[in-house]
């Protein structure tokens, strides 16, 4: 075997070691990133699976214990056109109208993050457990709500067209 | 004002693309004069973005509350200094920012080859404007910074809470710095393949340019870390977030091109394998914009998104396009007369540190882009988290700790088994004692183990050359010590300042180490007199205090601390809220010492009750990571530091350098 071989199947054995780490890490790690609704259209399907679901925190149903940290929620669909990114956005899909209407009480323990309130989105990561689903992790998003504020009357500007 | 900003990015704009035109013609023309006008056009374009950045500036100082900018994120009550921080506080003003160090950059390389380079900077002045051209682009004909409202709010909307944090005024600045840097070394690469000058010249005269960007993209990333430690509240500073990585790929090619362009510089070898690092750490950079504006990848700190996203994605197609076509134009003329002789050789060594750091690159850009191709491939949006990324990047760079103690010291070609013996002896046998202390102190964590026994045997690799050389000259020349040292250093800066930039590496490797693994986390509801330990603290809840002023209310909770029964202080953990943009936030609060961070977040205050949540966190050895920063700034400034003997060499051997030559 001369020299040049000897490298490349030593950059191969370099190259398969970084291949079976990541094949390896992303089956045991991964989790499915998806909203309520499109959970909800088949909740049998991700039955014992990671979930990553986002969705709204339904107005009225946030029970704090600020003693035990102990946090309960109903999650529900964000209402089209306002999610952002953090909605259903597969092309030309319409989900079932139950799928819609589908909420998810969620539990958590630990500490709120500090955008969390009735009415936000938010995503939750972690496991179904007999209809409850059990959060190790909490996001709010991005203050989209803020966002949408402003660009209201950046429109109003658009319409009467910019300064020269 | 606004209508100056706008005149100076319209005509940034065609002075720009007239730039492109005379530049590319004149080079092939070979038309003096028109190579002339296209240098003059870069000059005029940094003026004139320069101008446009005055201009943005003064509206958000005088409040100018009519232009959509200003309004969306100033206030009069924001503090002056995140006043102009707001400059790059929003989508707008960050790409006109950019596009401003971009232009800056360009006049600084105009200004530093103007006798210098002759067959090259048509290209390079092209290059640099053409990226210019197109961020300008976007705020002429997509998203006007200077856009005027058809009312004038009484008060802005205020720069996100988030933001207003001082770590945040200068963390986006180096990054971008950073980011933009790393467009010089490939305009030169670029201008190489197509005059077909492939020689050693182009990574000459950029040599200084890749380390200063380096430099920043280090400082960027750390300066990252540091504001998420200490604003976002989690006890981490680094959660594999798109945005974190984005920052972090360039960083990674950038590390491997600075390692492999010295084997092109001793060898010539690898010239390949140099243009392909060049291309994807510009390339890196622009997709690192990309994810951040687009979208596309939902990230809980882009904090803007925007239809940028196609825009992005065309120009980073088209310079991929461009430079891979060039590439594979020019390859025949790359090919390299030398190749590997041995397994154990720097060569070798070399290599495999630039195989590893792109494969950790390679894992962070497939975790990144999972979630697409996962739903483009089965429908199904998959992501993986920070335990993919660490799980996959520990093994990884715990290689990479240990290629960093022996590729400063084996030897070139082949190394023979007494020269290993010679330089390595001590060095493995520090780390096998290190890893048997921490096995006996820190029990059975493999991982930790291994990290600091690897660190051990790098750390005193860089001592034995430094000890080495000093020892030599000492007994040659009879220096004394400190002189000995300091001239060992001065002579050869680039390799002692490369030894000392490994010492910072492997403090910060310690740090994250240390902390990730022996991290303690309490969490506790307490009324006020209540206490709660961790560690060797003990922490007191007494109530809170209150402040406030026009812009901000803060309530702070008295939490007295003592360390094995000795006071140690009060340490105040906040609750803000910001009233401009009513946004509640948390501030911790950090006990540091060289041995642990002790971080405390007040998780939430109940008025009634006056009791509250305290979330404490001891991260070991956190303030290694930040000093190791130090180390490795102070390290890359060794390197960059011009000297002497380098300009009288190559001011003699009519090599144009990086820097400019007595004027």
């Amino acid at each position: 075997m001369n020299r040049k071989s000897k490298f490349l199947v030593g950059a191969a054995i370099i190259v398969a070691a970084v291949g079976t780490l990541v094949w390896t890490a992303v089956r045991e790690t991964s989790a499915y990133f998806m909203t309520v609704d499109e959970w909800a259209v088949d909740p049998k399907a991700h039955a014992d699976a990671a979930l990553r679901l986002a969705g709204r925190v339904s107005q009225g149903t946030v029970q704090w214990n600020p003693k035990t940290l102990d946090l309960a929620f109903v999650l529900m669909p964000i209402p089209k056109g306002q999610g952002g990114t953090h909605e259903a956005r597969r092309a030309g899909e319409v989900l079932p109208a139950a799928a819609a209407a589908a909420r998810l009480p969620v539990s958590y323990n630990g500490i709120l993050p500090d955008m969390f309130a009735d009415g936000r989105d938010v995503i939750v990561e972690g496991h179904v457990v007999d209809g409850v689903f059990h959060a190790k992790s909490l996001l709010t998003t991005c203050p989209s709500k803020y966002e949408a504020d402003k660009q209201a009357p950046a429109g109003e500007a658009g319409d009467n067209g910019s300064p020269a | 004002m606004s209508e100056i900003g706008r005149l100076a990015i319209v005509l940034g704009f065609v002075v720009a693309l007239w730039g492109i035109g005379a530049s590319v013609v004149g080079a092939l023309r070979r038309d003096r004069d028109l190579v002339a006008s296209g240098s003059h056009a870069a000059y005029a374009f940094s003026a004139l973005v320069g101008i446009a950045v005055a201009a943005l500036l003064t509206l958000l100082l005088t409040h100018d509350f009519n232009v959509e900018y200003v309004a969306s994120y100033s206030s009069t009550t924001l503090p002056t200094w995140y006043t102009i921080a707001a400059l790059w506080g929003g989508m707008k003003g960050s790409l006109l920012w950019w596009t401003f160090i971009l232009a800056v950059c360009n006049a600084i390389v105009q200004a530093q080859n103007r006798a210098k380079n002759r067959d090259a900077m048509p290209w390079v002045t092209a290059v640099l404007l053409s990226v210019g051209a197109f961020f300008l682009s976007l705020l002429v004909f997509v998203t006007d910074p200077f856009e005027r409202l058809s009312f004038t709010p009484a008060e802005g909307s205020d720069l996100n809470p988030l933001l207003q944090n001082y770590w945040m005024t200068i963390h986006p600045p180096s990054l971008y710095v950073g980011f933009v840097t790393t467009t010089v070394p490939f305009a030169f690469a670029i201008a190489a393949l197509a005059t077909g000058k492939l020689g050693d010249n182009w990574i000459r005269t950029t040599r200084r340019w890749t380390i200063f960007s380096w430099f920043f993209l280090t400082l960027g990333n750390l300066f990252g870390a540091a504001w998420a430690y200490v604003v976002l509240g989690w006890g981490g500073y680094w959660a594999w977030d798109p945005v974190e990585n984005a920052a972090f790929m360039p960083w990674l090619t950038s590390t491997a091109f600075l390692h492999s362009v010295m084997i092109q510089e001793k060898k010539d070898m690898l010239k390949v394998w140099n243009m392909v690092l060049v291309i994807l750490t510009f390339a890196l950079t622009i997709f690192g914009t990309f994810l951040t504006r687009s979208g596309v990848i939902s990230s809980v700190h882009s904090f803007t998104q925007s239809g940028m996203g196609p825009f992005f994605m065309g120009f980073l197609l088209f310079v991929l396009a461009v430079s891979i076509g060039l590439l594979a134009w020019r390859l025949p003329m790359l090919k390299s007369r030398n190749e590997l002789e041995s397994v154990f050789s720097r060569e070798a060594a070399f290599l495999l540190n630039n195989l590893v750091l792109v494969g950790i690159a390679f894992t962070v850009f497939w975790g990144t882009v999972f979630p697409v191709i996962s739903e483009w491939v089965r429908g199904v949006k998959i992501t993986v988290g920070p335990p993919f990324f660490n799980r996959v990047n520990a093994p990884l760079a715990l290689a990479l700790v240990l290629l960093m103690g022996i590729g400063p010291v084996i030897a070139w070609r082949r190394a023979s088994w007494q020269s290993l013996k010679r330089s390595f002896l001590w060095p493995t046998a520090t780390g096998l004692a290190v890893g048997l202390a921490s096995l006996l102190l820190a029990g059975g964590n493999f991982y930790a183990v291994v990290a600091f026994s690897l660190s051990a045997f790098a750390l005193t690799t860089v001592w034995t050359e430094f000890w080495r050389g000093m020892r030599v000259r000492q007994a040659m020349l009879g220096e004394p010590a400190w002189t000995a040292l300091s001239r060992l250093v001065g002579k050869n800066r680039r390799r002692y300042g490369g030894y000392v930039v490994h010492v910072g590496t492997a403090m910060v490797f310690i740090g994250i180490v240390a902390s990730s693994v022996f991290k303690l986390e309490k969490q506790q509801g307490l009324e006020p007199g209540g206490t709660v330990d961790i560690g060797p603290y003990t922490l007191r809840y007494d109530g809170v205090r209150t402040e406030s002023d026009p812009h901000v209310d803060k309530t702070l909770a008295q939490v007295f601390v003592t360390r094995d029964g000795k006071p140690v202080g009060t340490l105040e953990p906040e609750k803000r809220f910001y009233k401009r943009t009513k946004q509640p936030t948390t501030e911790v609060a950090i006990w540091s010492t060289l041995g642990s961070d002790l971080y405390v977040v007040l998780g939430s205050y109940d008025p009634p009750t006056k009791s509250a949540v305290l979330q404490v966190f001891l991260n070991p050895l956190m303030s290694w990571m930040w000093l190791g920063g130090v180390v490795m700034a102070l390290g890359t400034a060794i390197c960059m530091w011009p000297s002497w003997s380098e300009r009288t060499a190559t001011a003699t051997a009519g090599v144009p350098a990086g820097t400019r030559t007595a004027s």
